[in-house]
């Protein structure tokens, strides 16, 4: 039996059977029972307790006792704590990259905020070009151009790129593709200064972007890998290194062809190593350029070591990859839109590929035993897009952690063909032959307004799906539909949190009268800085949540005036200058323009002097002038109140100035 | 032929006789029946506890209301699936609030845990938490009678250590 003695001044302790003090200090008496104590729990128990706690009330807690704050620093704890606020399993990717949960928190309360609550800004513009974009590439870079970032679209269509500022489409160049005809292209692979093609009868062509331009595209190109009689099966893929300067001789290449043969090169096109599969199909290439490179043909998966250049292992895909009637015309084109998705987590060293209704990953960690996981759906459901969660820019490229809060997990994305998503882990769980387990499921439903029922009527004439097009954060999916219509969805608890897109305004009139698909959803991989964009046919929205309640937070109110008056007024020179190089380009690009028109309807036509690029061009410029005066009518509206605005500022600027002066003289 | 009952023993000698379904609620006991019977249960079985009658008799009040509710089961494999909070009823908070009164809180999640009844641990464990949120830590000190023993030193540095909470 317990005894409790007082020891004077009003503090009691309990004291057992042989006498020794087993708690002291109470300040209450205690009842002289059996009594069990809170502290008489075993550790597990108070585990469960606390993972009731709310990591601001598990902080408190903590500071209750020694043992408290001992138990409380078992990560079961804070596991459970952080499933409980914000439904995350037991591995989940972390946002601070941090091994203290109270700064994940944190970090997670503000991005959600942010997110969720943060004050919207939408930009919608058109690109010049006017393509209808199906199966192009886009590169973007959010942090040049003092934060107005750069977008690239290259289309694999007509071989042209256009790029423009990412944040309201300004500054628009355009660059004609006039080296091949489109149906030769094969595959290719976008970076800021360069493009890559692989061609049809085996060559690969590399393009400088950063000397080309709309006036001259002969001099920039150059034939890297030139058309090899034994081997001239199309290139089916290529990649390069996004960190590559034509400066350096590295492994910065990698292509693949028809008749499995492998090219490591420079972008020289100093070849470093080829291999041959013999009766293999390359059909995807992935590659960090460091250590490993990721074959995928339709067999097998090797991998190859960058550094000694071999093949350390080879073993059998485990799915039959249907690659269409080889008779058909455009049978290399139909290969790329069958094949399977590769995406590889090299952090983790994690192979995942899907195809029609399978998902394997393959974990290379050990090489000599592959760790294969796999879900099978049902015959009624396949999959149509297959995305891997942009990782934080500080993450990229290191290896998995984990130590860091939610032991660094990866999420992965399938849309199906019923329009449901669902979202796993990739790195949870390597046991060999256990099943990859959803961790959500989502049935999006898009909302599509007004011109709800007409769109339906025509998608299920058509036989079209209700979502086009997924993207996916360590924090929420984007799920989007038609006409710019995009929603955004938290990965976890798969609920709705706020639409992405707002409607495009009435100027985009084609948004509204046809069937236009959202066909890419690009967010920031910095979380933090909450944008993106939602491409649409050839218009595009930019979108950026809560950027201005933070800057005006920080400094107290009259220094933040005077600062906002500084980058204001700078802000507008900025805009200025910008209007006056798009003003000059488009009067150039118009005498241009004119000039071709004149050459080629006027009286003589010389065969011999012309070449195709100039033909090329000249249908590109009639093209893109036809289109800028539709734009030039679509834009003149939110033009003029841009001019306006613009002007108001300047004379608010004045007069502040001259006010301040006259302070000081004051 | 009547079903087998079960009767549990306290440890002070209590007895309580129950349907085999509300004493298979314990994991410990569905076991214990298991190793008797291979066959299952035929004829009544008693099987002793250490546990007190007065909590022993919470226990079985708790498993007889919650007889023919399914609850979820805990799957250890499945580390993808959230764990979800137990759902608190009515008569769960009313049947704790007597118990934190009758000073058995503590005692009853002891039990749950020793006959490995989930839910009641879980719904438990539930309330205590409940009974903290809200509280300061000198609140929660005095409201479980637990004794600060950290130093002034050592509690300035755990503070310290999160100064960027405040």
């Amino acid at each position: 039996m317990m005894i409790a003695n007082a020891t004077g001044d009003g503090v009691y302790q309990v004291v057992d059977q042989l006498g020794n003090t087993v708690v002291s200090g109470l300040k209450k008496p205690v009842i002289l029972r059996n009594l069990v104590h809170v502290n008489d729990l075993p550790n597990e128990v108070l585990v469960t307790i606390f993972s009731n706690l709310d990591p601001i009330q598990l902080n408190k807690v903590r500071l209750v006792c020694k043992r408290w704050d001992f138990v409380m620093n078992d990560k079961q704890t804070w596991t459970n704590s952080f499933s409980l606020k914000f439904h995350t399993p037991r591995i989940f990717p972390s946002l601070s990259n941090s091994s203290n949960w109270i700064t994940e928190y944190f970090t997670r309360l503000h991005y959600l905020k942010k997110w969720k609550k943060g004050i919207a800004l939408h930009n919608s513009y058109q690109l010049y070009d006017s393509e209808y974009r199906s199966d192009d590439s886009y590169l973007t870079n959010f942090q040049v151009n003092n934060r107005l970032g750069r977008l690239m679209v290259f289309s694999k269509r007509f071989g042209n790129i256009t790029s423009c500022t990412l944040k309201n489409g300004k500054a628009q160049s355009f660059i004609p593709g006039g080296i091949t005809t489109a149906f030769e292209i094969v595959s290719h692979c976008l970076n800021p200064d360069y493009l890559l093609l692989g061609k049809m009868n085996g060559q690969v062509v590399y393009k400088n972007l950063s000397t080309a331009n709309p006036y001259s595209t002969s001099s920039s190109t150059k034939l890297i890998r030139p058309e090899i009689n034994e081997d001239s099966s199309p290139i089916m893929c290529i990649i390069s290194n996004p960190g590559a300067s034509a400066k350096y001789k590295h492994m910065d290449i990698i292509s693949g062809s028809y008749r499995g043969s492998l090219e490591i090169r420079s972008l020289q096109g100093h070849l470093f190593k080829s291999f041959t599969l013999t009766n293999e199909i390359i059909l995807n290439i992935a590659s960090d350029f460091k250590k490993w490179v990721i074959i995928n043909t339709n067999t097998h998966i090797h991998i190859i070591d960058l550094i000694n250049l071999t093949i350390v292992k080879s073993f059998e895909l485990g799915i039959t990859i249907e690659l269409g009637d080889t008779t058909s015309f455009s049978y290399y084109q139909t290969i790329n839109e069958s094949k399977n998705s590769l995406d590889v987590d090299f952090g983790d060293f994690n192979i995942v590929v899907c195809h029609v209704n399978t998902i394997k990953t393959y974990n290379f960690r050990d090489l000599n035993n592959i760790l294969q996981r796999s879900l099978q759906l049902d015959n009624s459901k396949t999959i149509r897009r297959s995305t891997m969660q942009g990782v934080l820019p500080n993450r990229s490229g290191s290896s998995r952690n984990n130590n860091i809060v939610g032991s660094d997990g990866l999420l992965f994305a399938n849309l199906l063909s019923d329009d449901s998503i669902i979202i796993w882990n990739i790195r949870s769980g390597n046991n060999e032959g256990s099943d990859i387990v959803p961790m959500t499921t989502i049935y999006p439903e898009l909302n599509h307004g007004k011109s709800y029922h007409s769109l339906q009527h025509t998608l299920n004439v058509l036989n079209l799906p209700q979502i086009t097009s997924i993207s996916l954060n360590g924090l929420f999916i984007a799920v989007g539909g038609y006409s710019g219509v995009c929603r955004l969805y938290d990965v976890y608890t798969g609920l709705f949190v706020r639409d992405l897109t707002v409607k495009f305004p009435k100027t985009f009139r084609h948004m509204y009268e046809q069937v236009i698909p959202v066909s890419q959803i690009i967010l920031n991989e910095d979380i933090d800085q909450a944008n993106g964009i939602v491409v649409s046919g050839d218009s595009m929205q930019y979108f950026q949540f809560g950027e201005a309640s933070l800057t005006s937070l920080n400094q107290n109110p009259k220094k933040s005036k005077r600062s906002q008056v500084n980058s204001k007024s700078l802000d507008t020179k900025n805009k200025i200058r910008e209007q006056e190089e798009e003003y000059y380009s488009d009067i150039h690009s118009q005498n241009e323009s004119r000039k071709l028109f004149e050459k080629f309807n006027g009286e003589e036509y010389n065969a011999e002097v012309e070449n195709d690029d100039d033909i090329s061009l000249a249908i590109a410029l009639s093209e893109s002038y036809h289109d800028s005066k539709v734009n030039s009518r679509a834009n003149s509206q939110n033009q003029e109140d841009e001019d306006l605005q613009l002007a108001l500022e300047l004379s608010r600027i004045m007069h502040e100035e001259s006010q301040n002066n006259s302070q000081v003289f004051d | 032929m009547a079903r087998p009952k079960v009767t549990l023993v306290s440890s002070d000698g209590e007895t309580f006789i129950v349907e085999q379904r509300v004493a298979e609620r314990s994991i410990t006991i569905k076991s214990a029946i298991e190793f008797a019977g291979v066959d299952g249960l035929t004829a009544d079985i008693e099987i002793p506890l250490l546990i007190e009658g007065k909590v022993l008799k919470k226990v079985v009040e708790w498993c007889e209301h919650y007889k023919t509710t399914k609850f979820p089961e805990p799957d250890e494999n499945q580390v993808d699936v959230l764990s979800r909070p137990p759902v608190l009823t009515k008569w769960d908070n009313k049947f704790f609030r007597l118990c934190f009164e009758q000073d058995m809180m503590f005692e009853i999640i002891m039990a749950a845990n020793y006959l490995n009844i989930n839910q009641l641990l879980h719904v438990g464990c539930t309330t205590v938490a409940n009974m903290m949120k809200g509280n300061s830590t000198e609140q929660i000190r005095e409201l479980f009678n637990v004794p600060n023993d950290f130093t002034p030193e050592e509690e300035a540095a755990i503070k310290r250590e999160d100064r960027w909470t405040k």
